[in-house]
C-alpha cells in the first residue's frame, strides 16, 4: 500500500470518527429570566346591588276579613329616575336604616324615598271606603324597609277605628249567654310572586285571591305572601309571612312560612257553656285586656265573681319564629290612620321568601 | 500520486466542512419565568373600613338606681398608632374575637387598655356617691362587630345621712332588683292609713309605705281629684289585699354605654337626665339630639346576657323596638304583685331555711298570677317577711336585644363584655 493510500484511510477513518463523535458542541447557557407580567385588573368595588324590578299586590281590610280594597298589581323598582305613581313605587338606597316604629319620621328617615300614593279599588266584598294608600320603600345592602299608610273612613258600615281587640270576650251578667265576642281586625297583604303564576301579568295579586281565600292557579305554582293584622300579628312585632300554593280543591291555601307553632296566635273559643276557654293567670275580676300572653293564660275560671264589662282577649299571642318570623313590623294608629312599617333582609336564605 | 493528492485534499476539506458547520451544540435551557406582574388596585368596600372615631361615655352604679359613677366623655378612636390614655380609649383590629364570657381571658382585645378614675355624675343635691372606681375599658372590632369590655371595682361606703352614719354602699353583685315584701301585722292603727287614695295620677294620692300591711282597693273610674273618687280603707273585708312594697336597697349595679350621634355636643348632661331621671338640669333637650344608650343591668338583662338597647333623642328616652328583656312585677296602682312563682307562696320568707332560697331570676314561664292565699303570717309577736321578685325576666327581641353581653363579679370587681354588629340595620343605633 503506497503513502497516499495509508493517508487517504487514515483521513477516512479520521473522518468517520469526526463525524460518529466529534461533531456535537456544549449546551447553550440558560436564557435570561422572561419580564415581569402584567398588572392585575382592579379590583371590584363593593356595590349595594339595586332592588330588582318586581310587581306586587296589596289588600287592605278595615274590621273584616272579608272586604277588601287594593292595588293588583304595583311596581317596585330601585330605578330612582321612575316617577313614583298610583302603580309605581320607587325604592331609595338608605346609607342610615330607618327607625322601623310604626311613626312616620318622614324625609329625614327615609332618605328622601319619595311616596308614592297608590289608588285602590274594590277587590273583594263590600267596598270599606279606602280610596289610597302611601308607600315609601327603601334598601340597602342586606334589608329592604317598607312604609304603608292609609286612613280608614266612615263608609256605611265601616267606621274608622283602631280594631287591636279582635273577638274580645265580655261579660254581661244580664245577657244570655253572659259571655259574648265582639271585634274585628284590620289587615295588610303584601302578595309576591315566588315563581311564575298563571294570570300575574294581567291580574296581579287577584290570580292568586279569589275574593275570599288565597291559592295559586297551577300546580307548582307559589307566591309569597305578607299578612299583618292589627290583632293577630300587631302585639308581636312581625307580621306573618306566608306562602301560597296550589289547592285543586276550595279553600284556602296559605300558610305559614316554616316556624313554631301556633305561629302568632292561639283563639280563645267558646266553652261549651258559651264561656271563653282561657284567662290570664291570676285575672282580677274586671278582666284583662290585650295582649294575652303565652305565658300567662291558664284555663278559664268559671266560679269567679266576674264584673259587668270584664274582659277576656279572643286571642292568645306568641312571638313567632323560623321563616314565619322574616318580615319585622310595627305599626301605630292615629286619627284614622295606621302606618305600617316593615323590614325584611332581601335574600332570606328560606325557599319560601321572595328575593328582593 | 496526484490523484491520491487530490482525494486526500478532499476529504481533508469534507473533514474541515463539518468541523466547521456539523458540531454546534444544544439549545440552552429557557431562561427561568418571569417575576408576578405587580397586584391591581384593591377593590373599595365601605364595610370593611375601620370606623370613624367617636366620642362616648359611660356610667355606673352599685346597687342604685342613679348615683352614677362614669366618665363624661371618652374619645374612641380606631387608629393604632394612637396612645390609649385616661381619655382615650384605642381600639385594636382582631383577627379572632374576643370570648364575650366575662372572664379577663387570655383572648386578644387588642394591645392598648384605658385605666381611669371615675368621677360621681349624679348633680341632684342629695345624691350619694358610692365611690366606685379604677375603670378599665378595652375596645376591639373586626369586619362585622365590635367588642367592649368595662371593668370597674366596688367598695363598701358609709355616709352621715341624719346625723347617723349609714352604709350606702356595700361590695356584692347586686342581681336581686326591686324585691317585694310584704309582712302580715294585725291590729294596725286605722287612722294611719286614711290617706292612702285610689291612683298614683291623682293628687291626694300618698304612697305611705310606712305600713307593711294595708287593705286597700281601686276605683279605676277615678282620673283627676275632681271627680268623684271612692277610697277605701278595706281592711275588715275579707276579699281585698295585702301592700307590697319594694324593699329598700334593692337596686342593681350596671353599666350604661352612651353613644351620641356624631356631630351632638353637650349631650351628656340631657342623656344622663333623661335615662337616670335626675331631678335637677336643664329639661331642655336639643332637636337634633340622638344617644344610642347600651344598659346592662345584674338584675334586670344579666339574665339574658344582653345590654338593653335605648335611644335618647328630642322625645325623651325610648327603648329600641322589641320585646324588654324584663317586666316590672308591681302595679302602682293597687300595691300588688302581677306574678309570682308556680312554687309560692312562700318560696322566700324569713323563717328559718327560707331565708336565702332563689327567687331571681322568675322565668316569664315559671310566673304565674299573683294570688293572695297561702302567704305565711307568722304571729303579731313574729310576723314574718315573704318576698317576690320585683321582675320578671323576659326573652328580649328586635332592635332592643342588638348588644349581647356577658358580665362576671369576682373580688369586688365587675368585668362586663359587650358584642355589638357594627351594622344593626335599625335606625335606633348608632354605626360602626
Amino acid at each position: 500500500m503506497s503513502v497516499g493510500k495509508s493517508l487517504v484511510a487514515l483521513m477516512a477513518i479520521c473522518y468517520l470518527a469526526i463525524l460518529i463523535i466529534g461533531c456535537t458542541g456544549d449546551q447553550g447557557p440558560v436564557g435570561p429570566p422572561g419580564f415581569p407580567g402584567t398588572e392585575g385588573p382592579p379590583g371590584q368595588n363593593q356595590v349595594v346591588s339595586p332592588v330588582a324590578d318586581r310587581t306586587f299586590g296589596i289588600l287592605i281590610a278595615n274590621s273584616t276579613a272579608s272586604d277588601f280594597v287594593g292595588a293588583a298589581k304595583v311596581m317596585l323598582t330601585s330605578d330612582i329616575s321612575s316617577v313614583p305613581g298610583s302603580d309605581r313605587v320607587v325604592a331609595r338606597r338608605l346609607d342610615k336604616a330607618p327607625v322601623i316604629d310604626g311613626i312616620d319620621g318622614g324625609d329625614a328617615e327615609w332618605g328622601g324615598a319619595a311616596a308614592s300614593t297608590i289608588t285602590l279599588d274594590s277587590i273583594a266584598g263590600k267596598y270599606n271606603g279606602i280610596t289610597s294608600a302611601r308607600m315609601r320603600a327603601a334598601y340597602d345592602r342586606q334589608y329592604v324597609y317598607m312604609q304603608i299608610k292609609w286612613t280608614e273612613v266612615a263608609i256605611e258600615s265601616f267606621a274608622p277605628t283602631k280594631d287591636i281587640n279582635k273577638l274580645m270576650w265580655s261579660y254581661d251578667s244580664a245577657s244570655t249567654p253572659a259571655w259574648v265576642r265582639t271585634g274585628g281586625e284590620d289587615m295588610l297583604c303584601l302578595g309576591w310572586q315566588l315563581t311564575t303564576i298563571t294570570g300575574w301579568s294581567a291580574d296581579g295579586i287577584k290570580s292568586i285571591f279569589d275574593g275570599s281565600v288565597f291559592r295559586t292557579p297551577a300546580s307548582g305554582e307559589i307566591a309569597d305572601l305578607w299578612v299583618w293584622q292589627s290583632t293577630e300579628t300587631y302585639y308581636s312585632g312581625f307580621l306573618g309571612d306566608k306562602v301560597v300554593r296550589y289547592a285543586d280543591a276550595a279553600g284556602d291555601a296559605s300558610q305559614f312560612d316554616a316556624g313554631t307553632l301556633p305561629a302568632f296566635t292561639l283563639e280563645n273559643p267558646a266553652s261549651s257553656s258559651n264561656e271563653p276557654t282561657y284567662m290570664r293567670s291570676g285575672s282580677p275580676v274586671d278582666g284583662t285586656s290585650y295582649p294575652l300572653n303565652s305565658y300567662e293564660f291558664t284555663k278559664f275560671d268559671a266560679l269567679k265573681k266576674w264584673k259587668n264589662h270584664a274582659t277576656i282577649p279572643g286571642y292568645i299571642s306568641f312571638i313567632p319564629s323560623g321563616s314565619t318570623a322574616d318580615v319585622r313590623s310595627t305599626a301605630t294608629y292615629d286619627n284614622g290612620t295606621w302606618t305600617v312599617e316593615l323590614r325584611r333582609l332581601r335574600q332570606t336564605g328560606n325557599g319560601d321568601d321572595t328575593v328582593l | 500520486m496526484r490523484k491520491w493528492s487530490f482525494i486526500l485534499f478532499c476529504l481533508t476539506a469534507l473533514a474541515g466542512l463539518i468541523v466547521l458547520v456539523g458540531c454546534e451544540g444544544d439549545t440552552g435551557l429557557t431562561g427561568g419565568k418571569g417575576s408576578k406582574g405587580r397586584r391591581g388596585t384593591a377593590g373599595y368596600d365601605p364595610d370593611r373600613l375601620p370606623p370613624a372615631d367617636r366620642v362616648f361615655a359611660f356610667a355606673v352604679t352599685n346597687a342604685t338606681e342613679n348615683a352614677i359613677s362614669g366618665k363624661r366623655q371618652l374619645y374612641l378612636t380606631f387608629d393604632s398608632t394612637a396612645k390609649a390614655t385616661k381619655d382615650t380609649v384605642v381600639a385594636g383590629r382582631i383577627s379572632v374575637p374576643p370570648l364575650i364570657d366575662g372572664l379577663e381571658g387570655e383572648e386578644d382585645w387588642g394591645p392598648q387598655k384605658s385605666k381611669m378614675p371615675l368621677s360621681f355624675l349624679n348633680p341632684d343635691p342629695d345624691a350619694v356617691d358610692c365611690q366606685l372606681k379604677n375603670g378599665i375599658v378595652r375596645v376591639a372590632y373586626d369586619d362585622d362587630n365590635i367588642y367592649f369590655q368595662f371593668q370597674w371595682q366596688e367598695q363598701a361606703v358609709e355616709a352621715t345621712i341624719d346625723g347617723k352614719k349609714v352604709e350606702v354602699a356595700s361590695v356584692g353583685e347586686s342581681r336581686e332588683l326591686s324585691e317585694l315584701t310584704f309582712k302580715y301585722r294585725t291590729g294596725l292603727d286605722t287612722t294611719r292609713v286614711q290617706r292612702y287614695s285610689c291612683k298614683p295620677d291623682s293628687a291626694d294620692f300618698v304612697l305611705d309605705t310606712s305600713y307593711t300591711f294595708v287593705r286597700v282597693t281601686y276605683n279605676s273610674t277615678c282620673i283627676t281629684p275632681a271627680e268623684p273618687c271612692s277610697c277605701y280603707d278595706l281592711r275588715t273585708r275579707p276579699d281585698t289585699s295585702y301592700l307590697w312594697v319594694k324593699r329598700t336597697g334593692t337596686g342593681e349595679d350596671k353599666v350604661v354605654v352612651f353613644f351620641p350621634d356624631e356631630g351632638s355636643t353637650g349631650w351628656q348632661d340631657v342623656a344622663f337626665k333623661q335615662f337616670f331621671g335626675f331631678s335637677t338640669g336643664s329639661s331642655n333637650i336639643p332637636s337634633d339630639l340622638f344617644v344610642d344608650v347600651w344598659a346592662w343591668g345584674a338584675g334586670r338583662t344579666g339574665p339574658v346576657s344582653v345590654a338593653d338597647d335605648w335611644s335618647i333623642s328630642a322625645a325623651g328616652a325610648k327603648a329600641d323596638a322589641g320585646q324588654a328583656p324584663y317586666i316590672d312585677n308591681w302595679i302602682a296602682s293597687d300595691s300588688l304583685p302581677r306574678y309570682m312563682n308556680r312554687r309560692d307562696p312562700n318560696v322566700r320568707t324569713s323563717e328559718s331555711g327560707k331565708q336565702t332560697a332563689a327567687i331571681y331570676p322568675l322565668w316569664y314561664f315559671d310566673a304565674v298570677g299573683y294570688s293572695r292565699s297561702g302567704w305565711a303570717k307568722g304571729t303579731n309577736r313574729t310576723p314574718i317577711t315573704c318576698s317576690l321578685p320585683g321582675i320578671i325576666t323576659m326573652i328580649p327581641s328586635g332592635s332592643r336585644a342588638d348588644v349581647y353581653t356577658a358580665a362576671r363579679f369576682d373580688n369586688g370587681f365587675w368585668t362586663v363584655e359587650m358584642k355589638r354588629a357594627r351594622r344593626t340595620h335599625n335606625g335606633d343605633d348608632v354605626q360602626f
